[in-house]
């Protein structure tokens, strides 16, 4: 049940034109982060590459809920009453996770798994679960089962059986880390990517005026849907693959839908661009619109369906500053302005 | 879902039962008559900031409070740390920082105990220099890089009337602790145990020297005044001779203390090695060893091997022991803990384990079966060995349970899992390692050698 599917290229960086660019690789939260930094010395940059990857290894080890003792497995195991002390990163990431919930209705939802487990088998073939199903599944969705108390670093699962799973948002979240790392080793002419799906530059390297990003159809890679440079900021997609099936958390008794194929958004920092990512797959235009508006440093490219026709390009819907641009053709900057 | 909690549900009563299992976690749970303890965190690296996060998480009624910490790197490890006591201010931690121990020391009046995780060439120093303050001590292990000042460590402990933990946590990890008491005690699994195992394979890239951010260098001086010829040496302090003692003693110090520990803490009568600074330029100490121990006990002999690496990560770390009925796999790694019946071996025999829940049957046996067209069954290929698991799990922050035991023993609620007597025997049995390779023979080691 991954909120954000993994393996697939809905966000693609180009280095070839950055000719001294070192490059670092490291797998980590069930995916590649990567990192392109521009530094004269070369073991200089792999040494803070080398910092900033230990320190997404130490967060893999808090959030994971796959790790018995990480800080989500252990909240995912809590009975309601009982504080669980979560370190400073994860407490972070789980506000930020209730705030991006609230500001979406509810259409980013770290529970969502509940959901996906009573509406899917476990080869993600959709099953027809009972009324009762349905609605036990539903009543351990929403951040109103999660209690943070701000005074402190605890957290509280008010309802037994409540399943977070941090991936839509874990990866920003780490990347944010990686960037605050980087800039302490004065390693700032780099760009970081969280597996193929989140990419944040922590600023451009001199002579160049931003950093050249892909969006293609994740349903058909060689497909470039836009082409521009992202100078700072974050950019995140989310997509969908053939006969594969998204549930909105906001509509349990709908079950899963194919929905859109894609999402992208862009945001000021890493987390918010995974976690809208996901969002924007559920949103409809209406809403995202409005999100864009409300939240200026924000934007939007979905695409909607399907095309029939190989040879049609498919229709592509853009918001907030994306929003008059061809990004087809010309070179969008992702210069956001406050 | 269901199965899910189901399965949680049946982990948390099983666990109930097994009696006094989770005595660690809960010890801290309770409300009651905390005494307040006042520590310092001494040493604030990875492995101090480790020990730190896990005390953090104990929360703000755990009755334990930071008062100080003291790192030579001013720009880098105490500096992060201090931020971080910062932010926990509203629990009552206070984070004062220092460069220099003897300050803290002298200043800091109102501390109970130390935690120390300073390179392991400082232990010694740094634990007599607390407990002539009387203050107890967490000490990291290994407990030093020289078996004549760990001994001292213990003596200066016993001479002060104070405690000495030593940083051996699978001592106190409740997995560990079941798989001991349980499944190689109490139901006696694996019936004779003759050979044990043991692994830690690290990647080249987790092996690679730690550098450091432009402008946080530590001044000369100062770096020279603690034993440091320069910025990298402290930052890569593991791999020279004098300040540490290589992978044999960083990665299989854990777990050739498990070796003799499920053995009802033998020791070996011998050991031999192999090893050598074969791929790695500019590291003093051996960066793959190979050790055989011949541990004697009551049962009858075992004989142990050892691996650790540092250019290859497979398999990664587990401990390995092998009886005459069974195999008991443990990792520290979460999760990861397997238990084999012999096939030879009536399922009969270990039905009753299953049925009063200390071992769960996951797999059942193989038997290998004559294909159609096969004239005979090749009779001396075993079938599969049947897979149990132990239902129990480490729901806790790693090294939390050995702190918690550290303090309440301080608070007389508890012995320790392992105090400096057993971290002796341990750093013994490592530092003969080198010792061997350095040597290229066996070496023979008598039960004194192991005494304080």
């Amino acid at each position: 049940m991954p909120l954000k599917p993994q393996g697939e290229q809905v966000v693609d960086f180009k280095a070839a034109s950055i000719a001294d660019a070192h490059h670092f690789a490291h797998e980590a939260m069930a995916t590649v982060f990567e990192l392109y930094i521009v530094e004269e010395d070369e073991s200089y940059a792999r040494g803070g590459a080398q910092a900033a990857f230990a320190e997404v290894d130490r967060l893999e080890m808090e959030m994971s809920r796959f790790i018995e003792n990480s800080d989500i497995a252990r909240l995912n195991s809590a009975l309601p009453g009982e504080v669980v002390e979560v370190g400073m990163e994860v407490f972070d990431c789980l506000g930020r996770a209730v705030e991006i919930f609230e500001q979406t209705g509810g259409a980013f939802d770290i529970s969502v798994g509940a959901l996906y487990e009573c509406w899917l088998n476990e080869d993600k073939t959709v099953r027809r679960p009972s009324a009762d199903e349905v609605a036990s599944a539903r009543e351990l969705t929403g951040m109103n089962h999660l209690k943070l108390d701000t005074e402190s670093f605890g957290v509280e699962v008010l309802t037994e059986g409540l399943q977070l799973d941090l991936g839509g948002i874990g990866k920003g979240f780490a990347a944010e880390k990686v960037a605050g790392i980087l800039r302490e080793w004065s390693l700032n002419q780099a760009l970081v990517l969280a597996g193929a799906s989140s990419v944040l530059s922590v600023s451009v390297p001199n002579g160049m005026s931003g950093w050249p990003i892909r969006l293609s159809n994740p349903s058909k890679p060689s497909e470039v849907l836009a082409r521009f440079e992202l100078t700072k900021g974050a950019l995140s997609g989310s997509g969908r693959q053939k006969g594969q099936h998204i549930i909105d958390p906001r509509e349990a008794e709908a079950g899963p839908v194919e929905g859109r194929l894609a999402a992208w958004s862009m945001a000021p920092d890493a987390v918010a661009a995974d976690a809208l990512s996901t969002a924007f797959m559920l949103l409809d235009p209406q809403e995202i619109d409005d999100y864009c508006l409300a939240n200026p440093q924000t934007a939007a490219i979905i695409l909607p369906h399907a095309v029939s026709g190989e040879s049609q390009r498919p229709e592509v819907l853009r918001f907030g500053q994306w929003h008059q641009i061809d990004t087809q053709n010309d070179k969008l900057k992702s210069t956001t302005k406050p | 879902m269901s199965n899910e909690i189901d399965r949680r549900k049946f982990m948390r009563s099983s666990a109930a039962a097994g009696a006094g299992l989770m005595l660690a976690n809960n010890a801290l749970g309770q409300a009651g008559d905390k005494k307040e303890i006042n520590v310092a965190l001494l040493g604030a690296g990875t492995q101090g900031q480790g020990l730190m996060n896990a005390i953090l998480k104990l929360g703000r009624d755990s009755g334990i409070k930071f008062r100080a910490v003291c790192d030579i790197w001013e720009k880098g490890n105490l500096r992060r740390v201090s931020r971080t006591l910062t932010a926990y201010k509203r629990y009552g931690h206070k984070g004062t920082a220092y460069v220099d121990y003897q300050e803290m020391l002298d200043k800091e009046k109102d501390l109970d105990a130390v935690l120390v995780a300073t390179p392991d060439f400082w232990h010694a120093e740094h634990t007599i220099a607390c407990f002539d303050k009387g203050l107890h001590v967490y000490c990291e292990k290994e407990m030093s890089n020289s078996i004549e000042a760990a001994k001292n460590m213990v003596l200066a402990g016993r001479k002060a009337g104070k405690l000495l933990q030593i940083g051996h946590q699978r001592r106190s990890n409740p997995r560990y602790i079941y798989c001991n008491d349980k499944v190689i005690n109490e139901a006696n699994l694996l019936n004779r145990i003759t050979n044990i195992s043991g692994q830690w394979h690290r990647s080249r890239e987790a092996c690679v020297d730690l550098k450091w951010p432009n402008g946080t260098e530590i001044p000369k001086e100062t770096l020279k005044k603690f034993g440091f010829d320069n910025m990298s040496q402290f930052r890569n302090w593991r791999w020279y001779k004098g300040l540490g003692g290589g992978p044999i003693v960083d990665l299989g110090s854990h777990q050739i203390d498990v070796y003799s520990w499920f053995l009802d803490n033998a020791v070996p009568s011998s050991v031999m090695a192999s090893g050598g600074v074969d791929y790695w330029k500019d590291h003093e100490w051996y960066d793959n060893a190979i050790a055989i121990f011949e541990f004697p006990t009551k049962k009858g002999l075992v004989r142990a091997t050892y691996e650790t690496l540092t250019t290859n990560s497979s398999n990664g770390y587990y401990e390995l022991f092998m009886g005459d009925e069974g195999t008991l796999l443990i990792s520290e790694s979460a999760g990861r803990g397997e238990l084999y019946r012999e096939s030879w071996v009536e399922e009969t025999k270990w039905d009753p384990w299953v049925q009063k829940g200390v071992v769960t049957l996951e797999k059942a046996s193989v038997k290998a079966e004559a294909k159609a067209g096969d004239d005979e069954v090749d009779v001396r290929e075993s079938a599969t060995p049947a897979l149990y698991r132990m239902p129990i799990e480490m729901k806790v922050p790693y090294h939390q349970p050995h702190l918690v035991n550290f303090f309440e023993s301080i608070r007389g609620n508890q012995t320790l899992n392992c105090p400096g007597e057993i971290g002796y025997e341990t750093a013994v049995m490592v530092l003969k390692v080198n010792e061997a390779i350095a040597a290229g023979r066996k070496i023979e080691l008598k039960p004194e050698d192991f005494k304080v």
